[in-house]
């Protein structure tokens, strides 16, 4: 990390040959005092020299190493951050919380579980998932079951638009890129822009050729052209974030390019009779109240509505009590990110209406924190559907039947991702059924819904598959060629 | 103040250490129900002292032995004040406290320990149940109930009573394992003799002056220091309190 004048930090890396003409800064004010980012103000034509240089860099070497090779510099990148004392870690650990605003301690270790992710052994699971043999397709031409032969192409060059919203988020993105041996451009979102960047850096520690195969820089959504431009000139753009981003991007990319968008979602948590008896009641409200304080729901696997089966030892609305009193205990252990003002509106807003819900039905119910709007837990008794403004805000139904509440979130098909659960053993794969068919596309342990395995498929895709072209050699073309054997007699 | 906004029913207020609690939250701002069984003069004097200094607060008979009347109360109590936000319960059945003549052992029997459970153990129980659908619902309750020191050391073994005052340390115990999780803290004072009060009249000056001798701060508890600890555990100094039990006796007791 080059640090100058104490608080200047560099939020941006390209392949060590390339220079940019001009650098700006950007002050952001943070509890700590400011902090400069400095980025290149490039230009469209050093976008377009950028990707010419990173796919050249990435023929002649990236895409010469065996997927094996890419997953073992990847994972030993990874291996440096599980070392509390690692300088980019350090650096990570202290500029994260003053860039996002949310809580040092709850960042640090979120960050360490992350990473963790991307040891040798899980990215080796992570290919195996989806490709066999390490992926071995992607290095070789291999047998196929048609009689022919079959190798899998990754894109030249990926245009990568990240989110700002969780931490480290891009990294996912980012390995993913270069396990298909991808040469990538990242733009970042100031909300964000470091980890990424750290992370580069730490590759190049490890294999600096490997790290020359990546540029990553901030530029503001409003500069379009550099945007266009950098979807010009790559194969594939993967776009995160906002619906309102993606679908800004979306509008760019021409039909003929490959587009892979990761946009708004949402995540919904049941919790069934058999998770609310007496000895596991507290323990279901303290795992739920984890999937809604990581981050403060800002990542799209966090629940925004939960339903809580009646027939428990405890009420729904009993249960209500006891979760946001959990949360009240979690803001003590964890704070809440500074809100901005529209988040602020956002949240009085929902709370205005629920105080006039409770005018017209007696049986809703709000739990709030009293000073502020650290969290909310509005108490339905009557089941629907309701996104949250986030920021540990949150719609609470009752439900006869766990069964039911596929109904009630079928309508948001496009927008479901995550359902986190805690039910009996005996309707866990029935209701998996169900969840799945509404558009339900990640069922998880309750507590664990901001943690995603290493063999996710994102949104219901595939991370390597969805980035691959297959190119074939039909058997008819290998049994031609073998008349052209001088030798065969 | 440390309990603006507050409501609070504090039993057996109409005099002693009941009455001095209720004196106590009201100065601290507290709304005060002063509950008492029958001493209705009493009880409106409590209430006519503390409106006097410019606190609020009604006088509430009731028998909280009975179910059906504590019922009855809590009732009237939310629907005339909207919420309890603090239940002090210090009433216990009649009992008198005469070192010389106290109920020995062997004379002790199954109805003297019945009348006291009831008294202290089971009207606790009840109040606290009545309140609870509201405590969960404003995910707030602050419970206090009166014990003795004796429990820990019975100086003077009153059988009945000390067993039945000990059955409500273990319930506050238990009571605040499960209820912290609504906000709810269950708490104890463990007074030592506190005196003057109409129940320590009997306790003769040899046996004060021998409980002095052995108090560490060389005084007996007077009713406003029981108050004091009790405006303590009500208030929001006291938020991460629970379970405990606070001996308020000049330091006779340290545990």
């Amino acid at each position: 990390m080059s640090q100058k004048n104490g608080s200047v930090i560099d939020v941006f890396v390209a392949p060590k040959t390339f220079a940019f003409e001009k650098y700006t800064e950007k002050v952001l004010q943070t509890p700590d005092g400011a902090i400069q980012l400095r980025y290149p103000d490039a230009t469209p034509q050093e976008i377009v020299a950028l990707a010419e240089a990173l796919k050249s860099k990435r023929a002649t070497y990236l895409n010469q190493l065996s997927v094996r090779e890419i997953v073992r510099t990847i994972g030993l990148a990874a291996e440096k951050w599980t070392d509390p004392h690692y300088h980019y870690r350090q650096v990570a650990e202290k500029y994260l919380p003053l860039m996002t605003g949310y809580d040092a301690t709850q960042t640090t270790l979120e960050l360490k579980q992350y990473m963790r992710l991307f040891r040798e052994k899980e990215l080796l699971r992570f290919v195996n998932s989806e490709l066999a043999n390490t992926g071995m397709a992607m290095d070789e031409f291999q047998p196929n079951l048609s009689g022919g032969f079959s190798k899998f192409y990754g894109p030249d060059l990926l245009f990568q638009i990240f989110s700002g919203n969780v931490p480290g988020v891009q990294i996912w993105t980012l390995i993913m890129g270069l396990l298909v041996k991808s040469a990538i451009i990242g733009k970042t979102s100031f909300a964000e822009p470091l980890m990424p960047v750290l992370f580069v850096k730490t590759l190049a520690d490890v294999d600096p050729r490997l790290a020359d195969v990546l540029a990553i820089l901030p530029w503001s959504s409003q500069e379009v052209t550099l945007t266009k431009t950098a979807i010009q000139h790559a194969e594939t753009v993967i776009v995160s974030g906002s619906e309102q981003t993606v679908t800004a991007v979306r509008d760019f990319v021409p039909a003929t390019k490959q587009l892979i968008r990761y946009g708004y979602k949402i995540g919904v948590a049941l919790v069934g009779r058999i998770a609310l008896t007496a000895d596991y009641y507290r323990q279901t409200a303290e795992k739920l109240v984890s999937d809604l304080g990581v981050y403060d729901q800002q990542a799209c696997l966090a629940p925004q509505s939960v339903y809580i089966e009646r027939g428990g030892q405890l009420s729904p609305g009993e249960f209500a009590s006891v979760m946001a009193t959990a949360l009240d205990n979690y803001q003590h252990q964890y704070r809440q990110a500074t809100l901005q003002p529209a988040e602020k509106l956002a949240i009085n807003k929902l709370r205005q209406n629920a105080l006039s819900e409770m005018i017209n039905n007696q049986t809703t119910q709000m739990f709030s924190s009293r000073e502020d709007l650290t969290w909310t837990v509005v108490y339905h008794d009557t089941p629907d559907f309701q996104a949250s403004p986030l920021n540990r805000t949150v719609h609470v139904y009752a439900v006869d039947r766990l069964a039911d509440v596929p109904n009630y979130i079928a309508p948001f098909k496009p927008y479901l991702q995550t359902a986190g659960l805690a039910v009996a053993p005996q309707a866990l794969m029935t209701l998996a059924r169900q969840l799945g068919e509404v558009g339900i596309t990640r069922l998880c342990a309750l507590g664990e819904m901001n943690h995603v395995s290493a063999a996710w498929h994102h949104d219901g895709g595939f991370n390597l598959l969805d980035l691959l072209r297959v190119v074939d050699i039909e058997a008819n073309l290998d049994q031609y060629v073998e008349r052209f054997d001088e030798d065969v007699e | 103040m440390l309990l603006d906004h507050k409501v609070a029913l504090v039993t057996g207020a109409s005099r002693g250490i009941g009455a001095a609690i209720a004196k106590g939250l009201a100065q601290q701002g507290a709304i005060v129900i002063v509950n008492y069984l029958k001493n209705h003069e009493k009880a409106n004097a409590i209430v006519a002292d503390i409106t006097a200094s410019g606190g609020q607060a009604v006088a509430i008979p009731c028998d909280v032995r009975s179910d059906a009347a504590i019922q009855a109360m809590i009732t009237e109590v939310l629907n005339n004040f909207g919420a309890i936000d603090i239940l002090v319960n210090n009433a216990f059945a009649p009992f008198v406290f005469d070192p010389k003549h106290r109920r020995l052992f062997g004379d002790t029997t199954w109805a003297d320990f019945q009348a006291q459970i009831d008294g202290s153990l089971k009207a606790s129980h009840y109040l606290t149940q009545a309140l609870l659908p509201a405590f969960k619902r404003q995910q707030y309750g602050r419970v206090i109930n009166i014990t003795t020191n004796l429990t820990q050391n019975p100086v003077i073994p009153y059988h009945d009573y000390i067993a039945a005052k000990s059955a409500v340390l273990g319930w506050t115990r238990s009571a605040a394992v499960e209820l912290g999780a609504y906000g709810i803290r269950v708490n104890a004072i463990a007074p030592g003799l506190t005196y003057p009060t109409d129940a320590s009249r009997t306790t003769h000056r040899d046996v004060r002056e021998a409980i002095i001798a052995q108090t560490p701060t060389g005084r007996l508890t007077k009713p406003a220091d029981i108050a004091g600890a009790a405006v303590f555990l009500a208030s929001a100094l006291a938020d991460n309190i629970t379970g405990q039990c606070l001996f308020v006796d000049g330091g006779l007791t340290m545990n």
